[in-house]
């Protein structure tokens, strides 16, 4: 038996910028990297099944807004649906680049620039969604009944209590990447002088 | 030798400043819009019931004074972890301002913020039902076709209260390095 075998087995410590991912924050990232998936399956889903039929366009528009659009063009409805889509679509490139970080950080990659780009973007196309939102929104239910005449027509403006919620969240991530850049830079910095 | 220390920290001060205050303002604003809305809405009896009816289809225009006055204590009480969670990322804020960004105490204000943040999202989902249920009670069973609902906003509230959970975690990790950083330095 050699003196190596004998030797208590001590654990290596980790590579600069990196962090052993368990417990609580192994359950939270993997939590929030489920739910991102579901979301993003749940909003095509939406889309595909609800914003595309007729029927649920035109009951939704004779529920909230008690407008009759059943004389609604084809095109009138597919450009209120793009309308909605651009917001939608910048959501999941928001939600691409937050798996892709939260993916990083299960592999322990947590303080690396490339971890502070992703989470950047996250937030920045997150916020440029919702922002896109609060014109879009009006825009879609103008397009959906532009075939009525103008004072039958839909025009609104809704802002809700959850856009300023998601907006300031989202505005904390970004807040959170410059940390998270100077923290990788530091992490880099204290292995070099270890 | 100090310098030497603070001069990055100033730096991401500098470029994380603004942000800070436009943050601070809106975790002051937020809470105290949600508080009008909750006593805008429920004080006016006729949107409250044109709004049940256009979101479950029910009418409670027979609805006793105290069902509103439950209904509102229950949005009161959600209320204030919504302004715990304001209060907590405010502490962040004000810590990052302050300069103390990888600190023990920010990474616990950031971890209170989101476990606060968990709690009112997961707490909101029953809350709509609770409505529903004391705002019809003097309805029959049968008048209630809807019971509640999941916005597509609910999911990303989860999922940024776990991400800020996560990055509570890290920062903590951040902090412990910082320190290490500072007596080797």
């Amino acid at each position: 038996m050699t003196a190596e075998t004998d030797a208590p087995e001590i654990p290596a410590p980790a590579p600069p910028g990196r962090l052993p991912i368990r417990g609580a924050l192994y359950w939270s990232i993997q939590s929030a990297r489920l739910i991102g998936v579901g979301w993003a399956l749940w909003g095509c889903v939406y889309f595909a099944f609800y914003w595309s039929d007729r029927a649920f366009v035109v009951e939704s528009a004779a529920r909230y807004f008690s407008a009759d659009i059943s004389g609604m063009a084809l095109w009138q409805h597919a450009a209120g649906v793009a309308a909605m889509g651009v917001g939608f679509a910048l959501s999941l490139a928001a939600i691409r680049f937050g798996l892709a970080l939260l993916g990083l950080y299960l592999a322990g990659e947590v303080f690396s620039p490339l971890a502070s780009v992703l989470l950047r973007r996250a937030a920045l196309f997150g916020l440029a969604a919702r922002l896109l939102e609060f014109p879009t929104r009006p825009l879609s239910g103008w397009l959906f009944s532009l075939h009525l005449p103008p004072e039958k027509q839909i025009h609104f403006w809704l802002i809700r209590p959850d856009d300023l919620v998601i907006l300031m969240l989202l505005a904390s991530l970004a807040a959170i990447a410059s940390v998270q850049k100077a923290a990788a830079e530091m992490a880099q910095d204290h292995a070099q002088i270890v | 030798m100090t310098d030497e220390i603070t001069t990055p920290h100033a730096a991401l001060r500098g470029r994380i400043g603004w942000l800070c205050r436009v943050l601070q303002a809106l975790v002051v604003g937020w809470p105290i819009w949600i508080l009008y809305i909750i006593f805008a809405y429920w004080g006016d009896r006729a949107f409250v019931v044109k709004k049940i009816r256009e979101m479950f289809d029910i009418d409670v225009s027979g609805a006793a004074q105290f069902q509103i006055t439950e209904t509102v204590s229950m949005q009161l009480v959600l209320w204030t972890v919504l302004a715990a969670m304001c209060f907590s990322l405010w502490r962040v804020l004000s810590l990052y301002l302050r300069g103390d960004i990888f600190s023990i105490d920010a990474a616990l204000w950031l971890r209170r913020a989101g476990l606060f943040g968990l709690v009112a999202t997961i707490a909101d989902l029953p809350s709509r039902s609770l409505i529903v249920l004391i705002m019809a009670q003097h309805l029959p069973e049968s008048a209630m076709k809807h019971r509640g609902y999941i916005s597509s906003d609910d999911p990303l509230h989860l999922m940024i209260a776990l991400i800020v959970i996560a990055f509570a975690h890290i920062q903590k990790s951040a902090a412990e390095i910082a320190a290490d950083h500072a007596q080797i330095v």
